[in-house]
């Protein structure tokens, strides 16, 4: 039976936590992981050599596999980037949907109002509905 | 042991030149056959017996050492040092930092499963490297988790089509950094057995000329250690970056020995360091560095055909790899971007 009032006032807290809190969280992850690959933009130095290595010509140059390594770095670094984007973008959506759906139904927007009164909720409650009296942990990142 | 340096190698180089100098007068061989280069080149009109020629100079022995054979010999073979000096890069320590930085990305992304006999790359054992956190795959059950009372349309759109698929994605992603974590220490170790490999090029060369005061020199053998560099790779990548690979192997019709080049033909045999000459010694010591820079060049070849093969799988993949923006659900729950706040109540685009 689908959920009204209070009682989805509650799941929406829910819904909304996944939204605003949790999917930035993997978000701000994939923004991490794009970064550690930003931070190879400079194998290239590392990787260039004599060109006498090779075809036998003077000069510096670069080992066969820089060109199709670069490239794969590059791709994956723009799917990490559009990825954390695409989670914000879905938090966002999720967040959008509960206040559609709290406007809807007034008893469940006062329920989710009450829950989120003090703050996202204590997700280690039983119950689901009391308040986190610490805030939020942070993404662990270094 | 670290990579040689510029000065280090440029001085092995030097010591080889130098031994070159001085065992040419050692043996009358030797000093006969510079001799005779150096006359064709210093006196092009000396043809000894044949009408025209021009004599060199009437000299002593040690004149003619001193004054023409000796600076013809550093001349002619002055690029000696310099080739040696050329194998200080690339410098296998100045992988490192762009390695762990791989490593850390690809720990945030999914719990690495691998077991203790697949430690092909040092980064698998986990008591050297642990995601600190929990990673995205891990948090994939937390928001699972909190959107499971979710239901309706654009709830079942966003469970199917949307959530349901980022295991796959994580996964996929994953193995992308492993991938390039993996390939570039494969390419570190070639060039770390580069620089070991032309250190006993030239200690060689030094030792087999230093025999060149007997009648009989002894020639040693060469074993380029760059031939093997990269068997590994096949393994590492097979166990570490296992669905790009296997994803490649279904898309390119072909093995995951092919992709990453392990069918291909056995490294020619060892080369030797000999000649019944000091020229012919260092003769002998540049077909070693031709092969050693060949033993390069393929072993860098099978990297990139690897590469290649897994750059395209990506690219007919990436709809597969990379989590969309949520447009099924978010267009039932009758929302779109441009009436969407983001972060900071910034609207999309």
């Amino acid at each position: 039976m689908p959920l009204s009032g209070p009682a989805l006032g509650v799941k929406l807290a829910d819904l909304r936590k996944a939204g605003l809190v949790y999917l930035p969280h993997m978000a701000s992850t994939y923004i991490h992981v794009n970064g550690k690959l930003a931070e190879t933009s400079g194998a290239g130095d590392a990787l260039s050599r004599s060109a006498l290595v090779g075809p036998g010509v003077e000069g510096t140059g670069f080992g066969d596999f820089y060109g199709p390594w670069l490239e794969l770095r590059n791709t994956v670094q723009t799917i990490m980037a559009n990825t954390a984007n695409n989670l914000e973008k879905a938090g966002s959506t999720l967040v959008h949907i509960c206040d559609v759906y709290a406007q809807e139904d007034t008893a469940a927007g006062g329920a989710m109002n009450t829950a989120w009164g003090g703050g996202p909720l204590d997700p280690n409650d039983p119950d689901g509905s009391k308040p986190l009296t610490e805030p939020l942990p942070e993404p662990k990142l270094p | 042991m670290a990579h040689p340096t510029e000065g280090q190698l440029r001085d092995l180089g030097q010591r080889v030149l130098d031994t070159l100098v001085r065992m040419t007068i050692k043996q009358s061989e030797s000093l006969v056959e510079a001799r005779k280069r150096q006359l064709g080149e210093d006196y092009p009109d000396y043809k000894p017996g044949q009408p025209g020629s021009v004599n060199p100079p009437m000299k002593s022995g040690e004149e003619m050492w001193l004054q023409e054979i000796k600076p013809w010999i550093e001349k002619n073979y002055a690029w000696i040092p310099d080739t040696f000096a050329k194998y200080a890069k690339p410098d296998e320590a100045q992988f490192d930092g762009h390695i762990a930085a791989l490593v850390n990305g690809q720990t945030f992304l999914k719990p690495d499963l691998k077991t203790a006999g697949e430690k092909w790359t040092k980064w698998l054992d986990p008591t050297v490297v642990k995601g600190p956190g929990k990673t995205v795959f891990d948090q994939v059950g937390i928001v699972n988790s909190f959107v499971d009372d979710w239901h309706g349309t654009a709830a079942d759109s966003f469970h199917e089509n949307y959530l349901a698929s980022f295991g796959t994605s994580i996964g996929y992603q994953h193995d992308l950094m492993f991938t390039l974590a993996a390939t570039l220490q494969a390419g570190q170790e070639i060039y770390k057995r580069m620089g070991v490999d032309i250190v006993d090029i030239g200690e060689k060369t030094i030792q087999v000329l230093e025999t060149a005061d007997d009648k009989d020199i002894k020639g040693t053998a060469i074993t380029l250690s760059v031939l093997g560099a990269v068997a590994g790779i096949a393994a590492a990548v097979a166990t570490g970056g296992a669905s790009i690979l296997l994803a490649a192997v279904a898309a390119t019709a072909s093995t995951a020995s092919d992709i990453v080049g392990a069918q291909d033909p056995p490294p020619p045999p060892s080369t030797e360091i000999k000649g019944s000459t000091t020229l012919e010694i260092i003769a002998s010591m540049t077909d070693a560095i031709s092969k050693l820079n060949q033993g390069v060049y393929d072993q860098e070849h099978k990297i990139a055909r690897a590469l290649v093969t897994i750059n395209q799988t990506v690219g007919s993949m990436r709809a597969q790899i990379e989590i969309p923006p949520p447009a099924d659900f978010n267009l039932m729950a009758n929302a779109d971007y441009t009436n969407i706040k983001g972060p900071g109540g910034v609207y999309y685009e």
